[in-house]
């Protein structure tokens, strides 16, 4: 009989902040990191906290595909088109999540994606990078960010 | 460097693609009410026994599947879209078949984007009429599916861009 992907279920993460510092791309389109610093985690299993050139972030402990799950809210950054994107040991997800920002109201969205991890060096970091296709000079601020991350094989 | 190990060919699949230009995607709508493939616009971030071929995501055995997207729009003039998935049965079937309750209706807003999401649940399991169609000598039904993400515009014939889009499909029993 065929195994299903859980079947091999052994790292999950739920991650949640509402103080994640805001994102300073201002007159820049250039990717910025999100620092991941004030996230809290439960449940966690198999997980690491790691601090990449200072950038607070997250890796999981062994090798894999792992399903993630982004719920994030924000505001700011006048009606910027954002690109949301995540990478592993700095090689990008080809998956991206666009919208547009609604100045000072909340706008919520999600992204998701598969990724591979291939190493178990804990250094190597899950990074989730936003940018602005417009030079605004207003920050973006993440008023709630959810982030879920479960090991498929 | 940890070897993943043999999961090619253990029953484990799943698949995520996605828009990956810069420019959006044009799905071009020539009749109100009637859905159009939204999937050949796709390609592929990572796949394992699952694949996607001229937007047919194509799966070749039975099961529990969790199928999740998000996608980010623009066009019609506050027109009424609808989003749904449709499947077939057999390998390389053309999915015409509604799947029920994958229908999502969301309004454009112009030239601003509009994000849709959701995540749905699909039992793929063969197509059985009857229990004739089992008789001796005969093909047993095919373990392989076909499922489709189609659009349609419910208002007028305006079409729609994708700005981004991701879609994730995950065997999960």
């Amino acid at each position: 009989m065929a195994k299903s992907s859980f079947s091999y279920q052994s790292a999950w993460l739920n991650g949640y902040s509402t103080s994640i510092p805001d994102v300073d791309f201002r007159r820049s389109t250039d990717p910025v990191i999100m620092n991941l610093d004030s996230l809290e985690f439960s449940p966690v299993y198999n997980f690491v906290t790691i601090n990449n050139d200072n950038k607070p972030s997250i890796t999981p402990t062994g090798v894999g595909f792992f399903l993630v799950n982004v719920s994030l809210s924000t505001k700011g950054a006048t009606n910027d088109t954002i690109e949301l994107g995540m990478s592993y040991d700095g090689s990008l997800s080809k998956m991206k999540l666009k919208w547009q920002q609604k100045g000072g109201n909340f706008w919520s969205t999600n992204y998701n994606t598969i990724i591979k991890i291939t190493t178990t060096e804990t250094e190597k970091p899950l990074q989730f990078l936003i940018s602005s296709t417009i030079q605004s000079d207003v920050k973006l601020a993440i008023t709630s960010f959810n982030l879920s991350i479960i090991k498929l094989y | 460097m940890s070897n993943i190990g043999n999961f090619e060919n253990i029953g484990v699949a799943f698949g995520n693609w996605g828009l990956t230009t810069a420019e959006p995607f044009v799905v071009n709508i020539l009749e109100q009410n009637v859905f159009v493939r939204l999937t050949p616009s796709l390609s592929t971030q990572i796949q394992n026994n699952i694949s996607i071929s001229n937007g047919v995501v194509n799966i070749n055995d039975n099961g529990i599947y969790m199928i999740q997207y998000v996608n980010s729009f623009s066009g019609g003039v506050n027109d009424q879209f609808m989003i749904r998935f449709t499947q077939g049965w057999g390998l390389g079937a053309d999915p015409t078949y509604y799947i029920p309750n994958s229908l999502v209706r969301f309004t454009t807003k112009g030239t601003n984007f509009w994000e849709v999401q959701n995540m749905i649940f699909v039992n793929l399991q063969p197509k059985i009429n009857s229990l004739a169609e089992l008789v001796e000598g005969q093909e047993f039904p095919s373990s392989n599916h076909t499922i489709a993400m189609e659009v349609a515009n419910r208002q007028d014939t305006s079409n729609i861009k994708i700005h981004s889009s991701s879609l994730i499909v995950t065997k999960l029993l």
